[in-house]
């Protein structure tokens, strides 16, 4: 592998250990916080199993970084993401709804499309392994939207759907780099590819979703043509330029 | 197709999972007659920390 290669694959197999012990560490203090407000709720003991399965997916990414000599960071503590404002039954559900309804459901169609690409053996292995998981914890979200939408009125979600949006892309939106075909193999999906998968979930999938619950996609909807058009403007410029 | 699939396979299996598991919940707790505690509201940690503007997570 060249070194070039190299070192764009471990990086993005670090990012993904770190997202993988923030994620351990969410579902860990949620299924805490959701027991609490929810006693009858399936979806504590879920978020318990899935802070497990998270600190097992950050050893896979880091097993991969390291193959291609990146050198891991010690887990950090990541604060919660709910705006300080909202009463603690409401911070829970945004942060079941950033991190399961989007970002989970984001993450199955990502592991789901690099699988069906020909990736390297090691990777397949660990796509596979960590593709079962994600499917429970994007369902978890649902189960504890559907619940507490059932309780009351969840319409608040609305406003914030931006702010959830905007904390939860990378580099989804910036204009297509320098990025060698094999990238692929080494479970990584090229950046115009990773736009249209973010793009194409959000609008088939988690915003109808969110929809069902009566929760408002203005906003959000707002958000994403104001980034999609500035990324078009962005490409066309830079296309310009060449 | 993809997305269609996975709007089956998260949404909707995720929210009826829930929305049958509320049902029957309640069902039990009308029938014992038990008072509700739903509405604890003790988590001290549900994003206290978080910035006034709210955040996201981030993923692969």
């Amino acid at each position: 592998m060249k070194e070039a290669l190299r070192k764009q694959v471990a990086e993005a197999w670090l990012f993904r250990e770190k997202v993988e012990h923030e994620a351990a560490q969410r579902f860990a203090r949620l299924s805490r916080s959701i027991a609490a407000l929810d006693p009858d709720s399936p979806v504590p003991a879920l978020m318990a199993r899935a802070a497990d399965d998270e600190r097992r997916h950050a050893a896979l990414c880091a097993s991969l970084a390291a193959s291609c000599g990146g050198q891991r960071a010690p887990p950090a503590a990541f604060p919660g993401i709910a705006p300080r404002q909202l009463a603690p039954r409401e911070a829970g559900l945004y942060e079941v709804v950033a991190a399961c309804c989007i970002t989970e459901t984001e993450s199955v169609a990502t592991v789901t499309t690099l699988l069906a690409g020909d990736a390297e053996p090691d990777v397949r292995e660990a796509l596979h392994a960590i593709a079962r998981d994600e499917v429970v914890h994007s369902r978890m979200g649902w189960t504890h939207l559907a619940r507490e939408a059932q309780r009351g009125d969840v319409s608040f979600l609305g406003g914030w759907l931006p702010a959830m949006l905007r904390g939860t892309i990378t580099d989804q939106f910036e204009p297509p780099s320098e990025e060698p075909p094999e990238l692929l193999r080494y479970g990584i999906l090229p950046r115009a590819k990773k736009r249209e998968l973010f793009v194409g979930t959000l609008e088939e999938v988690v915003f109808p979703g969110l929809e069902q619950f009566g929760i408002d996609l203005v906003a959000a909807r707002a958000w994403l043509d104001d980034r999609k058009a500035t990324a078009n403007r962005e490409g066309a410029r830079d296309a310009k330029l060449l | 197709m993809l997305f269609k699939k996975l709007f089956r396979l998260l949404v909707v299996t995720g929210a009826v999972s829930g929305t049958t598991v509320a049902a029957s919940a309640c069902a039990a707790q009308a029938a014992s007659q038990k008072q509700g505690s739903a509405d604890a509201g003790t988590a001290q940690d549900g994003g206290s920390k978080a910035q006034d503007q709210g955040g996201g997570s981030q993923g692969w």
